[in-house]
């Protein structure tokens, strides 16, 4: 177990250069400009100016120089300022909340409707309830976030508006209730498909024989035999759909208008802010290669049989 | 698709009683004239055979590759005619579902935004398949320090979000300027250089198992090169659920496009996409007013991605034995 988690933590440490190297050469190759009158403006700005925040932002040196600088500040949790001047950790910091909220909700609605529906599916397989959900997930699996957030708007916020069409700032829970399913629903069928699956091949499994033939009750073979077995997919998957999560706030979030991260990220892209821009992904980037992590780990904890070397 | 042509033709002569097409009829005692065991793909073809939404999914897909192909065919209207003296003016026999806040026809619009979002679908999947082919074939077949290498690239790329890289990438490419030629192009290298890496995996478990074969071992002996073997031993084998796992992203492509579009760093008017009309439509005036403009090509683009992802979804399905 220790020599696994060491060679996973040195794997995400590889990942981590990767993804911040990738994400930091795109920024760098698509420099714009002049990136001090950009800052400055119409203003002139003058020799000593000049050669004064070059030396601040390291921009004579090199490309790997600069990707050194950008990771020690991102390692130690400095993200710089923005063009405007505000600090963009506390900008991250600000829109956090609205984000983790919304992301509450959706995987919430992901685990109550997806994983009871799957396990009820999984038990009674080709019963009508079965058939009947599979069809609509595969349905719900096909219809994009970007149709789905502006149709339940229309639907639940418009033409019978029970929830409220857009968020103020900061949203309340109850508003943020119509995006929260949104966003969840997708992993809801992803989520229902798995667990289905997964109840069905373990209700074959020998441990379940061996548990009915001694006369265990059906309730407790499910509940612990089966359903325990059962969820080490979902985890899975619930880390991994972190990633589509986090795409998918960004539509929600831009259609309800709520101010999270992905409407954060979406204004500074459409008004230039390049280190706003690299600090949000950074940090979304991170989050995510945690979350693959923590899931990683939970794998090994949930299910004893996998022993790594 | 030739795969399973192929599969129909070899089974109306060893298997399917009846005039093609036609199921066994009830009863009938089942003959077998020649002993050879059928095959997984002709397994999975009968069980594809008989799912009615398998071939809505395909009379879908096939409707949509005509309007790619001929959209004039099913709309006479010009989609750049507009005119603000019809805007939001109700459904009419001239325009069918209408005209949008510009006073564009909304249908014939959607008609023509077909065709680049089925192209930025189509050649990112084509693209992200090549990716993959060449990443899983590789890796599965040379194994060692070569899987390795290919297996991480494999994790930083899938530490990428394909969303939130594609916003980014796309942003650099709107900045860069260029028309939308180049939106296209960039589109298909962004979508296909992320998206390649679930197939990557897929081909590459395959080409483990397959490569430990007696048959490759067989073929090795009489003096096949390791390119031989890959080609025709070895990659036959990854096809099939390659296929459903390439046909399964066609359908995300075509989403991540409008999921693109929608936040501004996709096509630009005049082309037409879906993602594009979508997001003209969707402010939550606009839609208050008149939500047709919303609903049209939200419809085009949900039953195309429902489509390619039944059909995949289906094909592995009836691929799969457990399921049966």
């Amino acid at each position: 177990m220790f020599r696994y988690l060491v060679r996973r933590l040195l794997q995400m440490i590889l990942v981590f250069l990767g993804t911040t190297f990738i994400v930091f050469a795109l920024m760098f190759a698509g420099g714009e400009g002049d990136p001090i009158q950009n800052l400055a403006g119409e203003k002139p700005v003058s020799a000593a100016q000049r050669a004064q925040l070059t030396e601040k932002f390291h921009l004579d040196d090199g490309f790997f120089e600069r990707y050194w600088y950008y990771l020690k500040d991102l390692v130690t949790g400095n993200l710089g300022e923005s063009l405007t001047g505000r600090d963009i950790s506390t900008m991250i910091l600000d829109a956090f909340p609205a984000t983790a909220k919304l992301a509450t909700i959706a995987i919430l609605v992901t685990i109550v409707f997806g994983v009871t529906a799957g396990v009820i599916a999984g038990i009674r397989r080709g019963s009508i309830f079965d058939n009947s959900t599979l069809v609509l997930t595969l349905v719900i699996i096909g219809i994009p976030t970007v149709v789905l957030a502006p149709l339940g708007q229309l639907l639940f916020g418009v033409k019978f508006p029970i929830f409220p069409a857009t968020a103020n700032n900061p949203p309340t829970w109850y508003e943020l209730i119509l995006p929260g399913i949104v966003l969840g629903l997708l992993s809801v069928a992803t989520a229902m498909r798995l667990t289905r699956a997964s109840v069905a091949e373990n209700l074959r499994a020998d441990f379940v024989r061996t548990a009915k033939s001694k006369g265990m009750p059906g309730r407790r073979v499910i509940g612990v035999h089966v359903l325990r077995n059962s969820l080490i997919p979902i985890v899975t998957f619930i880390g991994v759909e972190l990633g589509s999560l986090m795409g998918g706030a960004i539509i929600t979030e831009r259609v309800f208008n709520i101010s999270g991260i992905g409407n954060l990220l979406y204004k500074n892209l459409n008004l230039g802010d390049a280190p706003v821009v690299i600090g949000t992904v950074s940090v979304l980037v991170i989050v995510f290669l945690i979350a693959n992590l923590i899931v990683d780990l939970l794998y090994a904890v949930l299910d004893p049989r996998i022993r790594y070397e | 698709m030739s795969d399973f042509e192929t599969v129909t033709a070899t089974e109306l002569h060893t298997a399917a009683p009846g005039p093609a097409g036609e199921p066994n009829a009830p009863g009938q005692p089942h003959t077998m004239e020649v002993s050879k065991p059928r095959s997984a793909a002709a397994d999975a073809w009968r069980d594809l055979r008989r799912r009615p939404l398998f071939w809505a999914a395909v009379a879908i897909a096939l409707l949509v590759l005509v309007i790619t192909a001929v959209p004039s065919l099913f709309t006479s209207g010009d989609p750049l005619a507009c005119s603000l003296s019809n805007q939001n003016a109700a459904p009419s026999g001239a325009a069918i579902f209408g005209y949008d806040y510009q006073g564009c026809d909304v249908y014939t619009r959607a008609i023509y935004g077909t065709r680049n979002s089925m192209m930025i679908g189509f050649f990112s999947a084509l693209f992200a398949g090549f990716l993959a082919i060449l990443a899983g074939l590789t890796s599965g077949f040379f194994g060692g320090w070569i899987d390795a290498v290919i297996s991480r690239v494999v994790d930083i790329v899938l530490g990428l979000p394909l969303i939130l890289a594609g916003l980014v990438l796309m942003n650099r490419i709107d900045n860069a300027g260029g028309g939308n030629g180049a939106r296209i192009a960039g589109f298909v290298l962004i979508l296909g250089g992320l998206g390649w890496t679930t197939a990557a995996r897929v081909v590459r478990s395959s080409v483990i198992t397959a490569k430990n074969q007696d048959y490759v071992a067989a073929a090795r002996m009489l003096g096949a090169g390791s390119g031989r073997i890959m080609l025709r031993h070895i990659l036959p084998n990854a096809l099939a659920p390659f296929l459903v796992v390439i046909t399964i992203a066609l359908g995300t492509f075509i989403a991540a496009e409008a999921s693109l579009s929608f936040l501004g760093v996709g096509l630009e008017p005049p082309a037409q996409s879906w993602g594009q009309q979508i997001s003209a439509a969707s402010p939550i005036g606009l839609v208050r007013t008149n939500p047709i403009p919303l609903l049209v090509p939200s419809t085009f683009l949900a039953l195309t991605v429902l489509a390619f992802i039944i059909m995949g979804d289906k094909i592995r399905e009836a691929f799969d034995p457990k399921l049966r």
